[in-house]
C-alpha cells in the first residue's frame, strides 16, 4: 500500500470505509426486521381491511394503552369456543385502554369459510363489538409469528409485545378456566408492572396458507 | 375371519335370538342375526384408544418403544381438526410398511376427554386406524409441550420422530405419503444413507 499512488490509496480507503458504512447499515436494517415478534419486540404498524369496509390500523387508536392482536377465524372449533371469552375481553378492556383487533390469517380459497364476506356475516351476527380485519397478503400473521388461531399477542402503548399465548387454560370450558393468562397479562400491564408469565402454549389450528 | 372366533363371540347373540325368536319374522331374525355376528366381529378388531391423563403417563407407555432403540414417529392430532385427518393415512401407510420392525408410528389426539368415547373411540373404530392410537389429556401446556419439541407451541397437526436423543419436528401437514417417508427415512436403522450425526432442523 504504501507503494502506490496516493490517489488509489485515497480511492481505497474511501471505498472501505463506504463499504462498512454499508455494511453496518444492513446489519442494523436485518436487527430491526420484523418477523416472529416474540415479548420484547417492537411491532410494526400494518393497514388491514376491517370488516365494516374501514382499514384497520394501531395507528387508529390514539388513545389506547395497548393492544390485544388477536389471530382468530370463523371455522376453527378452537376459535369458535373462545369467540365469547374474546368478546368479553374487549367489553372489559377497551373501557380501560386495552381494545381487541382480531386478525383473520387464513386463505380463504383452503378454508372457504373464512373468506371477507364469510367474516362479515359472522362480525354481524355475532355483534362484534371490536375490529375484524382480513390478512388478505397473507404477511402480518408471518410478521408477527402466529401459528395457529386462536393465538394472541398483547402489546403496550409502545406497541411493544408483552404476552403472547393463550387466552385461558381451559378452551373446553370457560368457566373451568384455572388460569387466564390473558386477562392476568393485561391487569399487570394496568398496574405498570410486566406481566409475570409472558408465553403460553395452546392447542389451535394451524393457520391455513399455501407453501410458496 | 376365522370361523372358530366367530362362533365363540355369537354366543351371547344366540342366546338372545333364541329368546326372541318367537316374537320376530323370519326376515328380521336373520337380518338381526347377521348384524350381531358383523358387529361382534368388526369391534373385535379395532382398537380401543388408551385415555392418558397426563403427559407422564403418555411418556411412561412409549418409554419402552424409545429403550427398544426404534423409530418413534408421534403425530399429534384431533378428530375436529381437517388437515389432521387428511394425513391420517399417510401415517397409517407408514405403519404398514414399516410397522414390523422398524417404526413406532403413535397416533395422539389432543381431543377433549369428554370426547372420549362420544368423538375418539367411534372414530378409530370407523377408520380402522392400525397404528397406536393414545388419547392425551393434559390442560398443562406450557409443561408438557416443549418436552415434545422446544419449537411446538401447540399448532395442530405436529409430528416428531424420535431415535435415541435425536428428535426432529414438523409443523405442517403432510402433503402426501412420499413427504412423510422421506421425513422418517433419515431416522431409519437399517437405512444405508443414516448419517452419524442427525441435524435437528428445528429452528423457524
Amino acid at each position: 500500500m504504501v507503494d502506490w499512488h496516493p490517489a488509489k490509496r485515497f480511492l481505497m480507503k474511501q471505498t472501505a470505509y463506504t463499504l462498512s458504512l454499508i455494511t453496518v447499515f444492513l446489519l442494523f436494517i436485518q436487527a430491526h426486521r420484523p418477523g416472529d415478534y416474540a415479548v420484547g419486540d417492537r411491532v410494526e404498524d400494518f393497514s388491514l381491511m376491517g370488516v365494516d369496509g374501514q382499514y384497520v390500523s394501531l395507528k387508529n387508536y390514539p388513545s389506547a394503552k395497548g393492544f390485544f392482536v388477536i389471530f382468530t377465524c370463523n371455522h376453527c372449533p378452537y376459535a369458535q369456543l373462545y369467540e365469547q371469552r374474546i368478546i368479553e375481553l374487549h367489553k372489559k378492556y377497551a373501557p380501560k385502554g386495552y381494545p381487541v383487533i382480531a386478525i383473520n390469517p387464513n386463505d380463504p380459497e383452503i378454508v372457504p369459510e373464512d373468506s371477507f364476506e364469510e367474516m362479515q356475516k359472522r362480525a354481524k351476527a355475532k355483534r362484534y363489538p371490536f375490529a375484524y380485519a382480513f390478512d388478505a397478503d397473507q404477511t402480518v400473521f408471518r410478521v408477527f409469528g402466529a401459528t395457529r388461531t386462536p393465538h394472541v399477542f398483547l402489546l403496550d402503548a409502545d406497541y411493544v409485545v408483552r404476552y403472547i399465548g393463550a387466552i385461558d387454560d381451559n378452551p373446553e370450558l370457560a368457566a373451568s378456566a384455572q388460569n387466564k393468562f390473558a386477562e392476568n397479562a393485561v391487569e399487570a400491564l394496568l398496574r405498570g408492572e410486566r406481566p409475570t408469565l409472558d408465553f403460553t402454549r395452546a392447542v389451535g389450528c394451524k393457520i391455513k396458507y399455501r407453501a410458496k | 375371519m376365522k370361523w372358530g372366533q366367530i362362533l365363540r363371540n355369537s354366543v351371547p347373540c344366540t342366546v338372545f335370538l333364541i329368546r326372541s325368536f318367537f316374537m320376530f319374522p323370519s326376515q328380521v331374525k336373520y337380518l338381526f342375526f347377521f348384524m350381531c355376528f358383523w358387529g361382534m366381529t368388526t369391534s373385535c378388531q379395532a382398537q380401543k384408544p388408551l385415555l392418558c391423563d397426563s403427559f407422564s403417563q403418555l411418556e411412561k407407555h412409549i418409554q419402552p418403544y424409545l429403550d427398544a432403540h426404534q423409530t418413534v414417529v408421534i403425530n399429534f392430532w384431533a378428530t375436529w381438526c381437517g388437515p389432521c385427518v387428511e394425513e391420517l393415512p399417510h401415517f397409517e401407510l407408514l405403519n404398514k410398511t414399516y410397522g414390523a420392525e422398524q417404526v413406532k408410528v403413535v397416533l395422539v389426539s389432543l381431543d377433549f376427554k369428554s370426547n372420549h368415547d362420544k368423538r375418539v373411540v367411534p372414530f378409530v373404530q370407523d377408520k380402522q386406524l392400525k397404528a397406536e392410537v393414545l388419547h392425551l389429556v393434559d390442560l398443562d401446556n406450557n409443561s408438557w409441550m416443549p418436552k415434545v419439541h422446544s419449537s411446538w407451541d401447540g399448532a395442530l397437526p405436529f409430528t416428531v420422530v424420535i431415535r435415541g436423543d435425536q428428535r426432529k419436528p414438523f409443523s405442517e401437514e403432510f402433503e402426501n405419503y412420499t413427504e412423510l417417508e422421506n421425513f422418517v427415512r433419515p431416522f431409519l436403522v437399517h437405512n444405508p444413507n443414516t448419517k452419524t450425526d442427525i441435524t435437528d432442523n428445528s429452528k423457524k
